[in-house]
């Protein structure tokens, strides 16, 4: 006899039903998934593989194609190269929820033997066909998509064997979405973190990963940390104890430290604070995320260095880039080609853990100030929950993602490069950063020296900066 | 509760002997007797589909009258949130103040009000009524005619143009005015509301009687048909001199959710912008919501919630074991049952009063910089009357008030009118101006 619902289970419990249902796939219902993954081996569950100790950053790369043969050997190149995760990237049709365009697109992709979509429409390929992709690979599969109703999304990839999801309700909606209404992106990420809490079998939780980067275009490392560490405490909220906080490379190595460091620390001192003390938090790194450089030369330096900084920052796993980066949707080879730079890079640098510099302990004193007075104006709303509180910091500007082109984005943050690259706030918009450490932001700035520049000229130039 | 409406009097007493009071809602009519003493039950009848409210409450009244003493008659209407306001005037703390004072008494819905020289905003809502007022009558008027002269009516879209201001022949010159009546200010600056009362009341039972084909009524009421809201007003005006009802502490906010409407009454030092009270007795301020109700406006209460945000707020107060499931509800225009419906109306109006930004930018007495109207955190009762809280447990009633005004340390009183009496000591407060011209009151 199963065990009575309390009323949170019930409440969703219900919802995953109906949302099940009105999918109307035979191979699913609301038992499939945890049945599934009850039978997975240890070797595919990425919470365990984070368990493990590992010396290095886990290689992620990224990767999806319309049809289930081009994804089937996509992922067994990468199983060849040495992936420690496999990706499974999702199209933008599916992303948004258009499953009809999507299945539409998949047929015309097969019919005329070219890839007319961005990415694997997992909806459309339904269940069974996604776990055969995975027949016989013993490494986790991660899903990286996008979505901010990702709700349908994870009922399948769970039942496929995928026990890595990646995104939020703000890391998904804001950078993604122009109009899809936050809270209610938040809401249905509730449902994700829900279902990943409570679907693993007993000592394998599903792992969830929040996504850092956001626009990846001058966002200063204390939207980023915020940003992350909301959808932390969310996601803890709803019983995940397995979670990876991240960001994207930043241009500067030194902030790349503070980031690193402060979100370590934040994330456990706050999973503490609220007794969230069974979460286990892990750091990703995701390589370069903005213009990357057309020449595959260039490509490949930013590549090694990017490799480079994941280790130096102590990331448990790095996503990595292609050299197609610029030019497009990457090939087999040039995937297969990027992991094993990368893991080239990373075995250059035994035993690396602890670098840091008088610089990068400046930002990070910087950043744990501005990131503590953000974080604490937004857990101080009076509000019955915390998504709802998160919720109002994005209508209130309090989070305000630079260049989102979410139309609930204040867009009124303001940042730019000054000395070393660094990422400075000129003008923080409604985000309460400190009188102090506005200051601080503006002298580390200082004037630049030089002509004056018009700042939509200093802001291309920091976009292009490393392409 | 009677006892504390007979130990206190106001200015204008209530009759001596027995009344019939009679209200005529969207979709219930309400009667209830006084017997000289006090209330008693309010019996409520259905509107009758087909049938003129007139016609139905004439029948009522007749039906009364065979099993009781013959009774005066007092009959009050809403219609849909009343006559919208807008007021221009010379100074916001007198000439403007008064005439939106002397609006809300007369229970129409003060849209705006603005003194002459404020900037023209982008867009003004278009009202019935648009008063003008300035000046104190005796006193040199240059200043006075050199602004009104100024004054951009088109920018201000209106119905009737009514002035209510000091009186010279010149003053008015080329303004198409459809209405003088005396200066809402006397020559001490006091408020004088009733000239503009009186005519703001009669438009507005003129444009009821009309649409709700209250005529068969005439030769039953005692005095003209007042309107709902005004008689709410009176209530709360007797609330705020501690004279009435419910032992509800000032500052209070008042709540009354109808089929088609949602009337919020408070002290006016509940205004951010206004924290000292002149004249206890003319300072409720009166919002109407006219998209927020529980039966007529019920689809456009579901749009609303459709588009609004932050409803996970208002889905955890009202359910809290369930607010998945709510939210989702709302958000999709699905069905929702009359305690929903009541405690989102509720929601969403002291929310927009007291909770969150973003007001529009030309509401009586609100701060134009997009702050909270009024300040939850000193309001010290809230009063919710109306048919449609009767079917909402009283908890879920304080988390969602809670909810809406963001302030948890907050520590106001509910009081719930239970007997659903409180329109009816409005009704017996109705000023004797507005029964002089009616038929004589018995006792």
């Amino acid at each position: 006899m199963a065990p009575p619902r309390s009323a949170a289970e019930a409440d969703i419990e219900d919802e995953r039903a109906a949302l099940i249902e009105r999918h109307g796939a035979e191979d699913l219902d609301t038992t499939t998934g945890s049945a599934y993954l009850a039978a997975l081996p240890a070797e595919r569950f990425a919470a365990l593989a984070y368990r493990r100790p590992h010396e290095r950053p886990y290689i992620q790369p990224r990767g999806g194609f319309p049809t289930a043969a081009k994804q089937r050997a996509l992922t067994e190149a990468f199983d060849a190269a040495g992936a420690d995760f496999i990706p499974l990237t999702v199209d933008s049709h599916t992303r948004h929820n258009d499953y009809a365009t999507a299945a539409a697109l998949l047929a015309a992709s097969r019919a005329e033997r070219r890839d007319l979509l961005n990415g694997y429409p997992l909806v459309s390929h339904g269940v069974r066909t996604t776990r055969e992709l995975f027949a016989g690979i013993a490494r986790p599969v991660s899903l990286r998509h996008g979505t901010p109703d990702a709700r349908l999304l994870a009922e399948i990839a769970l039942a496929a064997g995928i026990t890595e999801i990646e995104g939020g309700g703000l890391s998904y909606s804001l950078p993604y979405s122009r109009g899809f209404p936050v809270e209610r992106a938040l809401v249905h990420w509730q449902y994700v973190d829900r279902l990943c809490a409570s679907i693993g079998p007993a000592g394998a939780p599903v792992h969830r990963e929040s996504f850092g980067p956001l626009t990846a275009t001058l966002v200063p490392p204390v939207i980023t940390v915020v940003v992350q560490l909301c959808e932390l405490l969310l996601a803890a909220e709803q019983g995940v104890t397995s979670f990876a906080v991240s960001f994207g490379q930043t241009g500067s190595f030194e902030q790349d430290l503070a980031t690193a460091a402060l979100l370590r620390s934040s994330a456990t001192q706050l999973l503490s604070r609220f007794g969230f003390n069974g979460t286990r938090v892990q750091l990703v790194y995701h390589q370069w995320m903005g213009a990357f450089p057309a020449k595959p030369a260039l490509a490949w330096q930013l590549i090694a260095v990017s490799a480079a900084i994941s280790r130096l920052v102590g990331a448990d796993k790095v996503v990595v880039k292609t050299p197609d980066e610029a030019v497009g949707i990457p090939s087999i080879e040039h995937n297969v080609a990027a992991v094993e730079a990368v893991r080239y890079v990373l075995d250059m640098f035994p035993d690396s853990r602890g670098v840091t510099n008088e610089v990068a302990e400046q930002e990070r004193e910087l950043l744990a100030s501005e990131v503590s007075t953000v974080m604490e104006h937004i857990l101080a709303y009076p509000a019955a929950t915390f998504l709802a509180s998160v919720h109002q910091a994005v209508r209130e500007g309090v989070i305000d993602v630079p260049f989102a082109p979410h139309e609930q984005n204040a867009g009124r943050l303001i940042a730019a490069r000054g000395p070393g690259r660094r990422i400075r706030i000129l003008d923080p918009g409604s985000v309460p950063i400190s009188p102090g450490d506005l200051d601080r932001e503006r002298r580390l700035r200082g004037s630049g020296g030089g002509e004056p520049v018009p700042l939509w000229e200093s802001l291309l130039n920091d976009i292009r900066i490393l392409s | 509760m009677s006892g504390r409406w007979q130990a206190g009097r106001g200015p204008d007493p209530a009759p001596c002997g027995p009344v019939l009071l009679v209200d005529i809602g969207s979709t219930i009519i309400k009667l209830c007797r006084y017997d000289g003493a006090g209330l008693g039950a309010v019996r409520r009848v259905p509107r009758q589909p087909g049938r003129s409210p007139g016609e139905q409450v004439g029948a009522l009244v007749d039906e009364v009258r065979l099993r009781t003493d013959p009774a005066a008659v007092r009959v009050c209407s809403s219609a849909n949130g009343g006559l919208r306001v807008g007021v221009l005037g010379l100074t916001r703390r007198h000439s403007v103040a008064a005439a939106a004072r002397a609006a809300v008494a007369a229970g129409a819905n003060v849209c705006y009000a603005r003194v002459f020289d404020d900037p023209a905003a982008d867009l003004v809502a278009p009202v019935d009524l648009l008063v003008l007022t300035g000046g104190v009558d005796g006193a040199d008027l240059r200043h006075l005619r050199a602004r009104l002269a100024a004054v951009p009516l088109a920018s201000y879209p209106h119905q009737v143009l009514v002035w209510s201001g000091a009186y010279e022949s010149d003053v008015l010159a080329g303004l198409p005015v459809d209405h003088v009546v005396p200066n809402v200010l006397d020559a001490q600056l006091r408020t004088a509301r009733h000239g503009l009362t009186g005519l703001i009341h009669q438009l507005y039972v003129g444009d009821l009687v009309d649409r709700k084909g209250l005529r068969a009524l005439a030769g039953t009421v005692t005095g003209p048909i007042w309107p709902t809201p005004a008689v709410v007003g009176l209530a709360a005006e007797g609330l705020a001199r501690n004279l009435a009802a419910l032992p509800a502490a000032a500052p209070f906010v008042v709540v009354d959710i109808g089929g088609a409407t949602t009337d919020v009454l408070y002290c006016a030092e509940l205004a951010v912008d206004l924290s000292n009270r002149i004249v206890p007795a003319e300072s409720i301020v009166r919002r109407v919501f006219t998209d927020l109700g529980v039966a007529s406006s019920l689809p456009r209460l579901r749009q609303r919630l459709a588009d609004e945000p932050g409803l996970v707020d208002l889905a955890t107060a009202v359910a809290p074991e369930h607010p998945r499931a709510l939210y989702h509800q709302l958000v999709d225009r699905a069905e929702l049952s009359p305690a929903t419906s009541f405690l989102a109306c509720l929601f969403l109006a002291v929310r927009q009063l007291a909770g969150s930004p973003g007001q529009p930018d030309a509401l009586p007495l609100a701060r134009r910089d997009g702050q909270p109207q009024l300040d939850a955190r000193r309001i010290a009762s809230i009063v919710i009357t109306g048919g449609a809280w009767r079917t909402a447990p009283e908890p879920a009633i304080r988390r969602v008030i809670n909810a809406a005004c963001g302030v948890p340390d907050a520590r106001w009183g509910l009081h719930l009118d239970r007997r659903y009496q409180l329109w009816a000591y409005g009704l017996l407060e109705v000023p004797t101006y507005a029964t002089a011209g009616g038929q004589a009151e018995s006792g």
